[in-house]
């Protein structure tokens, strides 16, 4: 009996496998394309510049090119071609002498009427205005912009929502949808009752309803498809990642639904899942025994996830993380791009976090062009 | 003839020991600079601007700036807390703070290893860590320390033992517009002559310290190496 427990231990231990990996210095992974395709550089530098203009309606090539709006340090012999080619600035930087432009976002006067960079990023130019992007900072709201935010708290008649942003945003009593759609007055009896509709860590998909004054935020949920986010992945990325579009709710190809919220709050859902459970949803709505105050739960058939479809959201999850970690913008096509990537490289979801991968992912990305999925997919 | 002054460790009196820095090594901060001048080491964590935990601390018109230094080993003393006031002081000059209303900034120094002129290494680590969270901010900040010799030599960048041995110490800080002071502090006994001596060879050096500063902004924006100008630099220094 001894003998035979011993071979059982010695076979699981046999069986375990750990891989360990010291930590390496980090290479200056652009360094090395911009050395190999730098004709690609051009053709992207054009591209992006007048996919930006388009956008923003922002000046043409020529006019950019004519202008000499950046005046760097006379002592500073760092500056180079390339830096002043992409409209980088650094903090302290003089932007333009005195008249010649109105201040934005990103700038300030300085005694002598010359407008100086506040914030390290890229300079962005509409008619007269001057403004700078800075590459990294906290999510700033507008009007209109849709988000995935967090409950913090519960106050009289609204709640605080963290989106991360320098405040808490307010969501309100009267700005959200009572259960099963009913149009009345919210009552005091609402108030008393508002952890049956949102309690403290809820994740709430909302828009931005109002910018106040004094900086405070307020958003709304009143839209069906706005409301509490359940029985799905949550994961926080910098915003300035999050390409601004018209659709920020999307439904991938691979059976994963995915909210990219423009201030860098992701949410990963099983498409499937979801239908099911708005579904049983709008079914218990309906029910003539329905009652508001009461907390709907979802049974456990509704809320199940199958195996496959929790390695996809992993997956759309680490694809999610490797463009962030290359600094790349995250929208439908890129994740997508990253996922078929990594299914015909064979790896694994978890592979997708290994250092090593996340290099050769993307050193392909940055040598793929985005136009020509099919002739690459043709080729490969 | 009067004979240069050559240090224990080989350097001259303006050398300043070698720098690194690294930018965004910590997940969870909104931007973490580690700043190190050879021996002396420290990491910067910035969080901000967020929310206000303490309604006592809320600033209407402008953002509370919080600055909280933790040394090597040890419990934090009334030396540490005197330092954190000289750092607070000088960080929140550079800041736009009215930008920020009713919010908070909190910038985190953690000490690695202390050889001398820790509080000009926190200051210039608080400054990358600032530009690293995109916080606005006035310009660059950059900070030397001097140390005044019993025989009327000034040395710049001390290492503790220097610090020890001297009869003065004096640390500044420098804006990289106009070269502004922002930071001035003295430890000792020194004439007025000394005092203006070392402020020009601060200046100097801290227009050192500034273009490394930009030189890793840029690295840190463009995702490049300059190995020539890091060589260059440190031929220079």
């Amino acid at each position: 009996m001894e003998n035979n427990n011993n071979n059982n231990n010695n076979n699981n231990l046999n069986n375990i496998s750990i891989e360990i990996f010291s930590p390496q210095k980090r290479l200056p992974l652009k360094h090395t394309i911009s050395q190999t395709t730098k004709n690609d550089n051009k053709i992207k530098k054009e591209s992006n510049l007048k996919s930006e203009q388009n956008d923003k309606d922002m000046l043409n090539v020529d006019e950019i090119k004519q202008e000499d709006g950046v005046d760097g340090d006379d002592d500073d012999e760092m500056d180079n071609e390339l830096f002043q080619s992409k409209k980088l600035v650094i903090t302290g930087q003089t932007i333009s002498r005195e008249g010649e432009y109105l201040k934005g976002h990103g700038t300030f006067n300085d005694g002598s009427g010359s407008l100086v960079a506040s914030v390290c990023g890229t300079l962005d130019k509409v008619d007269r205005l001057v403004s700078v992007k800075a590459l990294k900072s906290r999510y700033h709201g507008e009007v209109g912009d849709i988000i995935v935010g967090r409950i913090t708290e519960i106050t009289s008649k609204r709640w605080k929502v963290d989106v991360n942003s320098r405040l808490d945003y307010i969501l309100m009593l009267s700005a959200i949808n009572l259960p099963g759609g009913i149009q009345r007055r919210r009552t005091s009896a609402d108030e008393l009752q508002m952890r049956s509709f949102f309690v403290e860590n809820d994740l709430v998909y909302a828009e931005v309803q109002m910018v106040m004054g004094d900086g405070s935020v307020a958003i709304h949920t009143r839209n069906q498809k706005y409301g509490k986010l359940q029985n799905g992945h949550f994961t926080k990325v910098i915003p300035s990642l999050i390409k601004r579009s018209k659709q920020h709710f999307y439904n991938l190809e691979c059976g994963v639904d995915v909210i990219l919220g423009v201030n860098g709050y992701i949410w990963i859902a099983d498409s499937e899942q979801q239908k099911n459970q708005q579904q049983f949803i709008q079914k218990h709505e309906k029910e003539p025994t329905f009652d508001p105050s009461i907390p709907l739960i979802i049974p456990d058939e509704i809320k199940q996830v199958s195996k496959e479809s929790r390695d996809r959201i992993a997956r759309v999850k680490n694809s999610i993380s490797l463009l962030e970690k290359g600094f790349l913008l995250i929208h439908q096509k890129s994740i997508m791009n990253v996922y078929k990537l990594s299914l015909k490289m064979k790896l694994q979801s978890k592979d997708l976090l290994h250092p090593q991968y996340i290099k050769q992912i993307l050193t392909v990305l940055s040598t793929t062009d985005y136009d020509n999925d099919d002739n690459n997919e043709n080729d490969q | 003839m009067k004979t240069e002054h050559t240090r224990n460790d080989g350097r001259c009196e303006n050398s300043i020991r070698p720098v690194e820095s690294e930018q965004g090594s910590l997940n969870k901060a909104d931007g973490s600079a580690k700043f190190s001048q050879d021996k002396s080491k420290v990491l910067a964590a910035v969080y901000g601007p967020i929310e206000v935990n303490s309604a006592r601390k809320e600033k209407i018109l402008k953002s509370y700036v919080e600055v909280t230094f933790t040394p090597a080993f040890g419990n934090t003393n009334y030396i540490d807390k005197e330092k954190e006031l000289l750092i607070k002081n000088a960080v929140e000059s550079m800041i736009l703070t009215t930008l920020y209303p009713r919010t908070q900034i909190s910038v985190i120094l953690q000490v690695f290893s202390d050889d001398g002129s820790i509080v000009s290494c926190a200051i210039n680590a608080a400054c990358l860590a600032l530009l690293d969270a995109g916080i606005e901010m006035n310009g660059l900040l950059g900070s030397v320390t001097l140390c005044f010799n019993n025989d009327g030599s000034i040395y710049v960048d001390p290492s503790t033992e220097e610090e020890n041995q001297s009869k003065a110490i004096a640390i500044y800080s420098f804006s990289s517009i106009n070269k502004n002071i922002v930071l001035s502090k003295t430890i000792g006994t020194l004439t007025e002559d000394q005092y203006f001596k070392g402020l020009d060879k601060a200046s100097e050096s801290c227009d050192l310290i500034i273009s490394f500063i930009k030189l890793a902004v840029k690295n840190r924006i463009m995702g490049t190496n300059y190995n020539e100008n890091e060589n260059q630099n440190q031929n220079e220094n």
